[in-house]
């Protein structure tokens, strides 16, 4: 079981903690998820099932949006979060 | 009421630094602090690109020389002019000396007989002000003296869980003390503006921090367009940052957790200013520590998780890292790269209350002379200030 943290209670992201293998658990704080895909730490993993254009949350606060269907497990970075539409 | 040792000058600002320094009222005189900087190698020389030709910098110039050069770090300032740039030397050094009350000596090389005859003067008058350093003695002073300096480069994804909000404990501590702290980097504040707004003490003030957060985003958006959310560089990418917001949501710990005083322009005096203050200004960090500075920072605590080795030429910059892997490729301690390691938070189980006090203990130590990572191993760099205009 790899380490891994949820920085606030509202977050659907979590940060890995340990660089985890495709099919490895990371242990949140008790909330376990199997990762589909190699993701080194400090990275994103998806916490649920995320739909496109749904909010990603971190720090209990909004950091972007999913520009690609995310599935609970996956790696969550440039591919498929942005936060153009939130800028002025 | 906790105290320090530091050197109380004439105006009743205090130092945690006594250089003396050398620097050029427009930077065609560099080559001359150079050779004076080779001829006493225990001044500091200040090099930089500035002092003329960018019309609309000019303000701006005066107020970050002025600034630079009063700050309570420095002892005495030998300031060389060329003669036809914009400001003064001679004006801009008596300014200088009115608002520190420190030495400074002013050459202007078309009126004082030359190149070489300048840097005889200057020379001789950098060994009078080293012996009168030598001279001031450290008295007990209390922490409500300091302006704190925050400052994070080379982020990563840890930098906003382990090291800011260590930075952070160490930023409320000094506020709790009567002192003062600045949080800086506005591109860093971006999607941030209702908390940081909720915390200032008045509407005004938040109005203020709405309206600076703003402006950053029109300018990042004018440079950056469709990319405008990617403004983070490419290692802060490999570190796991995404997007401006995740980082400015991981910047902003450095400020820890009490009101917001006021907004300050870049190197704006700081003032009787006490509490969380904010400074406006660039992310891009040698800009930004010679805004801090120039407003009155005596010491920076900045945080890395990619290892950038950066310091300032006149101010502790104290290191911390946010995570362990790079710790140990860089470095910690005597030989190392880094002051003191956030990531043990992750690696060792370390408290981060626990990890807060320790960083509050060793600022203490470095404000009573001991020397950051970066000034053991000359690591100051140059004096970069912020333009929004080119030369002409």
């Amino acid at each position: 079981m790899k380490r891994g943290i949820i920085i606030d209670p509202r977050d659907n992201v979590g940060i890995v903690l340990e660089h985890v293998e495709p099919g490895e658990t990371v242990d949140f704080g008790g909330i376990c998820v199997a990762a589909r895909q190699a993701i080194n730490l400090p990275h994103k993993m998806a916490l649920k099932d995320i739909a496109i254009g749904e909010c990603i949350m971190k720090y209990g606060s909004v950091i972007g949006y999913a520009t690609a269907p995310i599935i609970c497990g996956e790696h969550v970075h440039v591919h498929n979060l942005d936060s153009e539409k939130l800028m002025k | 009421m906790t105290t320090y040792q530091g050197f109380v000058r004439t105006n009743g600002r205090v130092g945690i630094r006594n250089h003396v320094v050398a620097i050029a009222n427009c930077s065609c005189a560099n080559g001359l602090i150079n050779r004076i900087a080779t001829a006493v190698p225990e001044i500091v020389p200040l090099i930089h690109t500035y002092g003329c030709s960018i019309p609309g910098e000019f303000e701006r110039w005066r107020r970050i020389l002025t600034g630079v050069c009063s700050n309570p770090n420095i002892y005495g300032v030998i300031l060389v002019g060329v003669g036809c740039e914009t400001y003064d030397a001679k004006e801009m050094g008596e300014i200088i000396h009115n608002l520190s009350g420190m030495p400074v000596f002013a050459q202007i090389v078309q009126e004082d007989g030359g190149c070489e005859a300048v840097i005889e003067a200057c020379v001789q008058q950098a060994k009078v002000m080293l012996r009168g350093a030598s001279e001031c003695r450290r008295s007990e002073v209390p922490v409500s003296t300091l302006v704190f300096g925050t400052q994070c480069g080379g982020s990563d994804a840890l930098s906003g869980i382990t090291a800011n909000p260590a930075i952070g404990y160490v930023s409320d501590w000094v506020v709790s003390e009567g002192g003062t702290v600045l949080l800086t980097e506005m591109a860093e504040m971006i999607g941030t503006a209702d908390i940081l707004a909720n915390r200032a003490v008045n509407e005004a003030v938040a109005e203020k921090i709405r309206r600076a957060i703003a402006d950053e985003e029109i300018e990042v958006r004018r440079w950056m367009g469709p990319e405008a959310s990617r403004i983070i560089a490419r290692g802060n990418m490999e570190g796991g940052l995404t997007t401006v917001q995740e980082k400015a949501l991981g910047c902003i710990k450095k400020g820890g957790t009490t009101p917001i005083v006021d907004v300050l322009e870049y190197g704006e005096p700081i003032g009787e200013r006490k509490g969380l203050v904010i400074m406006r200004g660039p992310g891009y960090d040698p800009v930004s520590l010679t805004g801090l500075f120039a407003t009155g920072a005596q010491v920076f605590f900045f945080s890395t998780g990619r290892g950038n080795p950066l310091g300032f030429p006149v101010a502790p910059c104290i290191k911390i890292c946010s995570n362990s892997k790079t710790y140990a490729a860089v470095g910690g301690g005597s030989d190392g790269d880094m002051d003191l390691n956030a990531g043990a938070v992750v690696t060792e189980g370390l408290a981060p209350e626990e990890l807060g006090a320790r960083c509050v203990r060793y600022l203490l130590e470095v404000l009573n002379g001991m020397q950051t990572v970066p000034e053991r191993h000359g690591l100051g760099g140059a004096l970069c200030v912020f333009q929004s205009s080119t030369p002409l």
